[in-house]
């Protein structure tokens, strides 16, 4: 009488980076992902619109990201300064 | 044999209806993900976690896989659905074809969901990250309409 039907399953997406971690750039199209879905079903103008909308988040992300790594680098950097790791703050300075 | 399919397995449903998984964040199971290589061959017909052809602990990635965030059930529209947070493993060097989703607290390890690659994804030495879909009515992990 009642049916309840389980969603097809989707693929999921995986993300992998060599020798250190995921790209600012990964990340913001990931995190841009999870916040605009865009059915290929909708209607073309909703689509386009959506498309947009998320190309903005993403760069958006992508900056702030970006500041987010340079600050956290600055406070490393001082730590080790405070620290008289000077040879690691150097280190640091050259990433 | 090949990782050939994304699949909620058959027993998971019935498990469903037994009221064998829990997914709320407070007082639900573990539920973990474990990644496999190319000679793995699951189907519908998967029950349970197995060992065989896991790939290799790496990093962060311990034989038995990742402990996944759990997303509380919640209804969208007429659709259940639930999600999990992202999982990374890092400084790892890991090639894999495909996942399980099992529950960690449930005994025997039961499967949730098969889950494949299309194909071989590699991180050397770096970050392995598993993306979820988001968690709407047409697109979460998992759904019941």
């Amino acid at each position: 009488m009642f049916e309840l039907k389980f969603g097809q399953m989707q693929n999921p997406v995986v993300k992998t980076s060599d020798f250190g971690g995921l790209s600012c750039e990964d990340l913001a199209d990931l995190c841009a992902d999870k916040i605009i879905g865009v059915a290929e079903s909708a209607p073309p103008a909703i689509r386009e619109q959506a498309k947009f909308f998320r190309e903005r988040v993403q760069r958006a992300v992508f900056e702030y990201l970006n500041q987010a790594k340079r600050a956290e680098r600055a406070t490393c950097i001082q730590i080790c300064v405070q620290g008289g790791e000077h040879d690691a703050a150097n280190l640091l300075r050259r990433v | 044999m090949a990782f050939t399919t994304t699949v909620m397995p058959t027993s998971f449903k019935v498990e469903i209806l037994k009221g064998v998984h829990n997914f709320s964040t407070g007082s639900g199971q573990t539920f973990k993900l474990a990644l496999y290589n190319n000679s793995a061959s699951f189907t519908a017909a998967t029950t349970a976690y197995t060992t065989t052809n896991e790939v290799a602990a790496s990093g962060s990635y311990a034989a038995g896989g990742g402990t996944l965030t759990k997303v509380t059930p919640t209804s969208t529209g007429t659709t259940a659905v639930t999600d999990f947070s992202d999982l990374s493993f890092t400084t790892a060097t890991i090639t894999a074809f495909g996942a399980m989703i099992y529950n960690d607290t449930a005994t025997g390890n039961p499967a949730v969901a098969i889950l494949n690659f299309s194909g071989a994804k590699t991180s050397t030495a770096g970050t392995f990250t598993i993306v979820f879909p988001a968690k709407t009515a047409t697109g979460a992990i998992i759904r019941i309409a």
